[in-house]
């Protein structure tokens, strides 16, 4: 390579060649050199700074990596069923999915798009909004859960001005999946969880209500009422967890072959309730129909199996739709069957009964002589109706339900064997039925008695229980003396029908068989009529069947008037509990009616009792009584 | 280096020294082969095509299918630029290096007309720059042909004045101007990467020509000064170098680039997590596949495939160097040292980037980063750099003795020409070489002979004419010993 020119002016001419040769040799020699110094020197730079990265620092830096691209996918779990003791479903979840759109930002994407290529995007961004809302509408039908598609209304939605829109919430995951292959750029699917509740306000007062909650974290299916409430834990099951690797910007790009850290979701166990969907349904519509006809601002009604203590139906007059509980009102969500005590009324007569007879203080054909009134303390009870004093037999004194003849025989038992008895009964207790939202109604202690607590509660009032507390006294009577307690689950099924039934409870032994058979029977006369002499008819004789036993009680409490704290004149609580059939007891009705006023059907709820009793020996083919209720002298 | 002044240094490679000695002298006689140079561009060449296509693959599928298109649609068209580049590296190979010379004139022209026709509406603008022309379905960078036009004319130029080098008027004038006029266009494109490798060109042409040190030291002042007005003037390039400064002030936005390259780098260590295994292709790291390969490289293969991509653009700088080195003609000289320079400096800026030791320019790797006009490009400066290794005087001999070899003959490749002074240096310049004279007068013929067998002259061509240069060979071997020392 030339160099700049070395002049020698002195110099011989025959040195002058070399000289300068060399020199610009030895000058591009050098600079070669230099150049590959340099180069190779800039590559063995940064070879060392790779070493500082690749070696060094690569821990700290790689970690600082992972966990950018490290994405926590939760996989839901499958939430369990609620299945009526038969297995039919009463409450159950499907997969959907929610499609949603980004509307600012494909409205952005495909503006930008039609800049750069206006042959391939013909259509203005509304136009191709009119087309894919016009697909989702065909493809969804106008309507998905009251949701609507119809090609204007989501066109409307995306063409919103908004950053994010769902379009529909519950959409079949199969459409929802043939919109999004077709719109993969526009439209996004989202995994939703929809519970079904395919008897609609069946035992939904038990069954409560989930729904999917997007604001929980993760969002999924939350029980929000009753069962489904009180059971969440249960029925949720737990949710899988994957760590993945994904696409930055995209977390449901998953990088292949980073799955890691594995957590299979743990579905929800399934439910299977003492409840017979039919029972159920038909106990509901009755106690419904009969709450308008006898014009009772709530009615209860629940159907106990006498053997087992299971809850066979459990129904009020007033229900929700699940799937839309935000429009009930708060007595519609109520289940009054357990979360409202009232006075039992002359129901809670069977507790002195059951004293007296375990006591050996009155055998059912004894006969006591019941003046017109009895002063209790402060207080002068009298019968329902007026009298001097009559002879009346001890079944007599029941069935005729005389305040006056009770109140006798329970100052026989006395105050101390009374409160016992009234605790074995199991009043001023939760059952523990496992029925959400149970009161346990109110019992005062002995100690803090006055002179005429004694007057009241043997007759029913200044006491409080709830419904399935009083039927749960009549199951003890009708279960030979042995309560159970009440109980709504029967069972939990896991995976792969791994069935774990609950433990029966414990049984609380009452009376003696030979007290709650004798009892049993005297409660019969209730139902007794004896159309030449009224004065030997039982107060529930509309209660009665033709072929069955029945045991049992009316009662009718006064209701506390708020205006002046005391009992009301005109407002009751008409309770009914009863034994079907009564020699040999597979069932226990307790009815309860709130404040009935106005027909023919206010005074007692036996009629309802009837109805009831005649479904249940038609549904369960209970066999007939072998013979008929004997007649029994009610009044000497 | 000569053969013939080299053969007994290879005879004397038995000496009981010990297996460490032999294996040198092994290494040293088979690189002082005459067709050593060659051979080793070629092996480069072909590593690094296949390892570019490899890693372009790897970068690209994962978001290529996530925008919706085939895996394989980066590489596909990187492919086709490398088959393009494929048959123009046979051509240049092919093309003798005197056309190529007398031809930089006018590509220089054309070039220079290109980058102003660019800048027209007739060029595309992308990624915020004027620089491509589309025809059809092809398109392409006017600037990447403008390097190597530069190179050659710039070459040309300064090699026809070498005589009048000492004065800066002829120094510097034609190739500085020229060279001014091209930064300014591509600077209104605007290409800072582009300019950063005119710029690498410009100084190596001058470096090797033998510029005084002085200009250099003015050139690295100008260099400073510009790059501070530049890195000023333009905001995108202030926060390049800020971020450059403090990588860390702003790790999703600006420094996100630098960033998550590191975290590719050390993510794959000492061996790297394998062939498509990297995670930083998945969107994590912009222009994976074109500017940051080399994070790519760090992460599915590790240390050693940086270390190998580091060895083998060494081994280019090392053998290019040696080619400029080997060679006689100044014009090939100077030539093969800046395209050497050339893509040597491109790829240290684009790794020295990679790793956080420069701010980031668009300079790609060359022959790995994908980009159309820059792998042919490449492609056609090995070409050059090939077809000189095979001009080296060693080469042109054996070359024209033994036949074409296993290599050439595969690619039916002509015998290159050997170097012949122009005539009229010796009296202008009493400087010349006093061998001039003889050789002048006894290769004179060899010349005329070779134009007069043309270029398409058989392979037999070779045979007929060693007879005929027994002569002259051996007269050529005395004078190499006489020299020896002068050009090694």
């Amino acid at each position: 390579m030339p160099g700049p020119q070395q002049r020698g002016p002195r110099r011989p001419l025959s040195v002058r060649g070399p000289r300068p040769a060399a020199r610009t040799g030895g000058n591009s020699r050098v600079r070669i050199a230099v150049g590959r110094i340099l180069l190779i020197g800039a590559l063995l730079i940064a070879g060392v700074k790779l070493v500082q990265v690749q070696g060094i620092q690569a821990d700290e830096l790689a970690d600082q990596a992972k966990k950018q691209r490290t994405t926590r996918l939760n996989i839901p779990a499958e939430r369990g069923s609620i299945l009526d003791r038969n297995g039919n479903q009463l409450a159950f979840s499907i997969e959907v999915r929610a499609l949603y759109i980004l509307p600012q930002r494909a409205r952005k994407t495909w503006d930008e798009a039609r800049a750069k290529e206006p042959e391939k995007y013909p259509l203005s961004y509304d136009d191709h909004m009119r087309e894919v809302a016009k697909f989702i509408s065909s493809t969804l039908g106008p309507e998905v859960n009251g949701e609507k598609t119809d090609e204007e209304s989501v066109y409307q939605q995306l063409v919103k001005d908004i950053s994010y829109e769902v379009l529909v919430s519950e959409a079949e995951p199969a459409k929802a999946a043939k919109i999004v292959e077709k719109y993969p750029a526009e439209i996004g699917s989202e995994y939703r969880s929809k519970r079904i509740y395919p008897n609609g306000d069946l035992a939904s007062n038990i069954i409560g209500a989930a729904n999917w909650r997007q604001d929980e974290k993760p969002p999924t299916v939350q029980g929000i009422l009753g069962l489904e409430s009180a059971q969440d834990n249960v029925l949720a099951g737990r949710m899988g967890r994957r760590v993945v690797d994904t696409m930055s910007g995209d977390d449901t790009l998953i990088i292949p072959n980073t799955e890691r850290e594995l957590v299979k979701p743990q579905p929800g166990k399934s439910l299977e309730l003492t409840i017979d969907i039919d029972t159920q349904y038909a106990v509901q519509r009755m106690v419904t129909d009969y709450a308008k006809k006898s014009g009772a601002k709530n009615a209860s009604a629940v159907v106990l199996d006498s053997r087992t203590g299971e809850i066979v139906a459990m129904a009020n007059d007033k229900t929700y739709d699940p799937t839309d509980f935000g429009k009930a009102n708060e007595d519609q969500l109520r289940n009054g069957a357990v979360s409202s005590s009232f006075e039992p009324g002359s129901v809670n007569k069977i507790v002195t009964a059951a004293a007296a007879v375990e006591y050996g203080l009155f055998k059912p054909d004894d006969v006591l002589q019941v003046p017109g009134s009895l002063k209790v303390a402060d207080r002068v009870i009298r019968d329902a109706w007026t009298h001097n004093t009559v002879p009346m037999s001890f079944t007599g004194v029941f069935a005729k339900s005389s305040n006056v003849g009770t109140l006798l025989a329970a100052q026989e038992v006395g105050k101390e064997r009374y409160a016992e008895m009234l605790q074995k009964f199991g009043l001023g207790r939760r059952t523990q039925s496992g029925v959400p939202a149970e009161e346990a109604g109110v019992v005062p202690p002995l100690n803090q008695w006055s002179g005429s607590t004694f007057g009241n509660l043997p007759i029913g009032q200044g006491l409080s229980m709830t419904l399935l507390q009083m039927t749960g006294m009549y199951q003890a009577i009708a279960n030979d003396g042995v309560r159970i307690p009440p109980r709504l689950i029967r069972a939990e099924i896991g995976e792969e029908g791994a069935r774990s039934e609950k433990p029966r409870p414990e049984g609380v032994r009452v009376v003696s068989k030979e007290t709650a058979k004798t009892v049993r029977d005297m409660f019969r006369s209730v139902t007794q009529s004896d159309p030449r002499d009224p004065n030997q008819n039982g107060t529930g004789a509309k209660a009665a069947m033709p072929g069955y036993q029945i045991a049992g009680k009316t009662g009718t409490a006064q209701q506390i008037d708020p205006t002046c704290k005391c009992y009301s004149q005109s407002q009751y609580w008409i309770t009914f509990a009863g034994i079907l059939p009564a020699d040999n007891p597979r069932y226990v009705v307790g009815i309860m009616l709130d404040a009935p006023h106005g027909t023919q059907f206010s005074a007692s709820a036996a009629p309802l009792f009837h109805d009831i009793a005649t479904f249940l020996t038609q549904r369960f083919q209970v066999p007939m009584s072998a013979e008929q209720t004997p007649f029994v002298q009610l009044q000497m | 280096m000569t053969v013939v002044a080299d053969k007994p240094k290879s005879k004397r490679k038995v000496r009981p020294a010990g297996r460490v000695a032999s294996l040198r002298g092994g290494m040293t006689a088979w690189l002082s082969r005459p067709l050593a140079d060659f051979h080793l561009l070629l092996a480069i060449f072909g590593m690094l095509t296949v390892l570019g296509l490899v890693m372009v693959l790897s970068a690209s599928a994962p978001g290529q299918v996530a925008s919706g298109v085939s895996a394989y649609s980066v590489f596909q068209k990187q492919l086709i630029y490398v088959c393009i580049g494929s048959v123009l590296f046979w051509l240049v190979l092919r093309f003798p290096l005197r056309r190529l010379r007398h031809l930089s004139t006018a590509a220089m022209g054309i070039g220079v007309l290109l980058l102003a026709l660019v800048l027209t509406p007739l060029g595309d603008v992308r990624g915020g720059a004027r620089s491509w022309f589309t025809v059809g379905p092809i398109s392409f960078q006017p600037i990447e042909a403008v390097k190597l036009a530069l190179a050659l004319w710039g070459a040309h130029v300064l090699v026809t004045k070498r005589a009048l080098l000492s004065q800066y008027r002829h120094l510097l004038v034609p190739v500085v101007p020229v060279a001014m006029l091209v930064f300014a266009l591509v600077m209104l494109q605007p290409d800072l990467g582009g300019t950063i490798t005119l710029g690498v060109v410009l100084i190596s042409l001058l470096w090797f020509v033998g510029a005084p040190m002085r200009l250099f030291g003015v050139i690295a002042g100008g260099a400073v000064a510009g790059a501070v007005v530049l890195a000023i003037g333009a905001a995108y390039r202030l926060q390049r170098v800020t971020t450059f400064l403090n990588p860390d002030a702003d790790p999703l936005g600006a420094g996100l680039q630098a960033r998550q390259a590191m975290f590719a780098l050390a993510e794959g260590g000492l061996f790297g997590k394998g062939l498509a295994q990297g995670s930083s292709q998945w969107r994590y790291l912009p222009n994976v596949e074109s500017d940051f390969i080399f994070a790519v490289i760090g992460e599915e293969l590790g240390f050693v495939g940086c270390a190998l991509v580091l060895a083998l653009f060494g081994g280019l700088a090392w053998v290019g160097l040696r080619v400029a080195a080997r060679n006689t003609d100044p014009w090939i000289r100077i030539v093969s040292a800046t395209l050497t320079v050339w893509l040597v400096a491109q790829a240290a800026i684009n790794i020295g980037y990679v790793v956080r030791l420069l701010p980031v320019t668009g300079i790609t790797l060359p022959m790995i980063s994908s980009g159309g006009t820059s792998v042919v490009t490449t492609m056609v400066v090995f070409g050059i750099l090939a077809n000189c290794a095979r001009h080296e005087p060693d080469a042109v001999a054996a070359l024209r003795s033994l036949g074409p070899g296993r290599v050439g003959g595969l690619l039916k490749l002509p015998a290159p020409e050997a170097y012949r002074p122009p005539p009229k240096r010796k009296p202008v310049r009493p400087s010349t070489p006093p061998r001039a004279p003889g050789r002048r007068t006894q290769q004179l013929p060899v010349v005329d002979e070779r134009r007069m067998a043309g270029r398409s002259a058989p392979p037999s061509e070779y045979r007929r004419r060693e007879t005929r240069r027994v002569n002259q060979g051996r007269s050529e071997q005395g004078r190499s010993t006489r020299g020896r020392g002068r050009y090694n």
